[in-house]
């Protein structure tokens, strides 16, 4: 299968790192019992992408939107000369904010260079099998200002939606969730919404979750009424300095 | 130094021109000075994209940058909740009227069923140009808990008589009432039942975009909505037509 063009694919000559923008950047999780992974951002150049919707997904993002690592997604854009997202640690580039609770936000800074005019942005959705909430070359403004993008939520097409407990990252933070009315956790004993092989092979819209209301048996372990959604799914305010 | 893209330009006064009284004309119609340009009006229309889901009657805020009526991940005014959980767009509208940067407000006169159309227009007093001009426009889906669709503080931009913009307003989940989508709970016809509840038993307490409904159809045994009931993003489409 042909891989996509990524980052770690393509190698751009570092510019003269000459000073571009300073970006503060709010990401909103916008969705109702939907959490967000810890973020990965970046300002790089035009040559390289993240993900492409139709094109497989690299290892780097799989990994991502499967498990919630970033660390392959971090490792391409340094080697891509981008510039990373400091996790709201200003000076730190590299680091990451996250997880992202349900209407909850987080902010961090990306300081780009002239060389890197596009920005990207993915964090896994929890829980899904892989679905992931991206922003895949934006350009970003040369005029100073404060903008405003919906993104939407994707399938990475590397796991077939089964939305079974065993194969979802059972992160503490998504079974502490307030579990209102005992729903608020993945729980188990489902038969599988999907098979395996079912996966679909590119990054596309992802379908939603389907999810239902048994707590130990039906097709899905997930619940129909906390962990769906409609796209788009965050709202990502961008301060362009 | 660059220019901001969310130009906060003050509107700029416009000289009240006294109206002189004119021996040589008595009609009551002819009170603008010929030499005043024409003020801005705006022909609005809001077109219901969905099934099965009736809209309230619109509140429409025509404002500059800092009035918001609300915002993703913050919690919903008061205002708002009753029109996302009721359908009444006047205290939004009453709270807008207050507020120094709203330009002028319009009130829906009727609800708009699905695939039916509201066109109105509105005229803004002394102004001449849209630049610098929001827009605000927010309906409930009455077969719901909770929802609301239109679009929120988006720019005019610079119009030019006859220019359009379009939008597809998403809908979002005002978070102050938990979509039990249960008897007793749902304005519209599909239930006939409360409207707005000053309770607040939503997971999070701050506006999101919605996950829509689950229904009947999809295993909630104890909705009263039905397959009929369910919509996707978007739920509205509004133009905006510059007319004079």
């Amino acid at each position: 299968m042909i891989k996509q063009f990524t980052i770690a694919a393509a190698m751009a000559a570092a510019a003269a790192g000459a000073h571009a923008s300073e970006l503060q950047i709010t990401l909103t999780n916008a969705t109702q019992g939907v959490y967000f992974t810890p973020v990965f951002a970046a300002a790089h150049n035009d040559t390289v992408s993240i993900f492409q919707t139709g094109s497989a997904a690299s290892d780097a993002l799989e990994a991502m939107a499967e498990g919630g690592d970033i660390s392959g997604l971090v490792t391409a854009a340094t080697n891509a000369s981008a510039n990373v997202s400091d996790g709201g640690n200003p000076g730190a580039p590299g680091a990451s904010n996250g997880p992202v609770g349900p209407g909850a936000s987080v902010t961090f800074n990306i300081d780009s260079e002239d060389s890197n005019g596009y920005l990207s942005l993915a964090a896994m959705l929890l829980p899904t099998n892989d679905g992931f909430v991206g922003l895949s070359n934006w350009k970003i403004p040369t005029e100073a200002g404060t903008y405003h993008i919906n993104l939407n939520a994707y399938d990475a097409g590397t796991e077939a939606n089964d939305e079974l407990a065993a194969s979802i990252p059972n992160a503490p933070f998504v079974s502490s969730f307030g579990n209102p009315g005992g729903n608020g956790v993945v729980t188990s004993g489902g038969t599988g919404v999907t098979a395996t092989g079912d996966e679909n092979g590119v990054v596309h819209i992802h379908r939603g979750n389907l999810g239902d209301l048994d707590n130990s048996a039906g097709a899905s372990d997930i619940n129909s009424s906390l962990h769906r959604w409609l796209n788009p799914v965050a709202r990502l305010t961008v301060v362009v300095n | 130094m660059r220019l901001r893209t969310l130009k906060q330009l003050a509107v700029l006064p416009l000289v009240s021109a006294l109206l002189v009284a004119c021996g040589s004309d008595d009609d009551d119609d002819d009170t603008t000075p010929v030499a005043q340009p024409d003020p801005v009006q705006l022909q609005i229309s809001l077109t219901n994209l969905t099934a099965g889901q009736p809209q309230s009657p619109a509140a429409v805020i025509v404002h500059r940058a800092g009035y918001l009526a609300f915002n993703e991940g913050e919690a919903a005014s008061v205002a708002l909740e009753e029109l996302a959980e009721g359908g009444a767009a006047q205290p939004l509208l009453d709270d807008a009227t207050e507020n120094s940067h709203v330009v002028k407000t319009y009130a829906g006169p009727a609800a708009v069923g699905p695939g039916g159309n509201r066109t109105f227009t509105m005229t803004l007093d002394g102004i001449t140009s849209t630049e610098g001009l929001y827009l605000t426009g927010l309906t409930m889906l009455v077969n719901t808990n909770d929802a609301f669709t239109g679009v929120n503080n988006v720019s005019l931009g610079n119009l030019a008589v006859g220019d359009s913009l379009r939008w597809n307003g998403p809908v979002w989940d005002a978070g102050t009432e938990l979509n039990t989508e249960a008897a007793g709970t749902i304005p519209g016809p599909a239930d006939g039942g409360e409207g707005t509840n000053t309770e607040r038993n939503d997971h999070n307490n701050v506006v999101v975009f919605h996950s829509g409904v689950i229904t009947t159809a999809e295993g909630l045994t104890t909705s009263v909505l039905d397959q009929s009931h369910r919509f996707d993003q978007p739920a509205v489409a509004i133009r905006v037509t510059r007319v004079q």
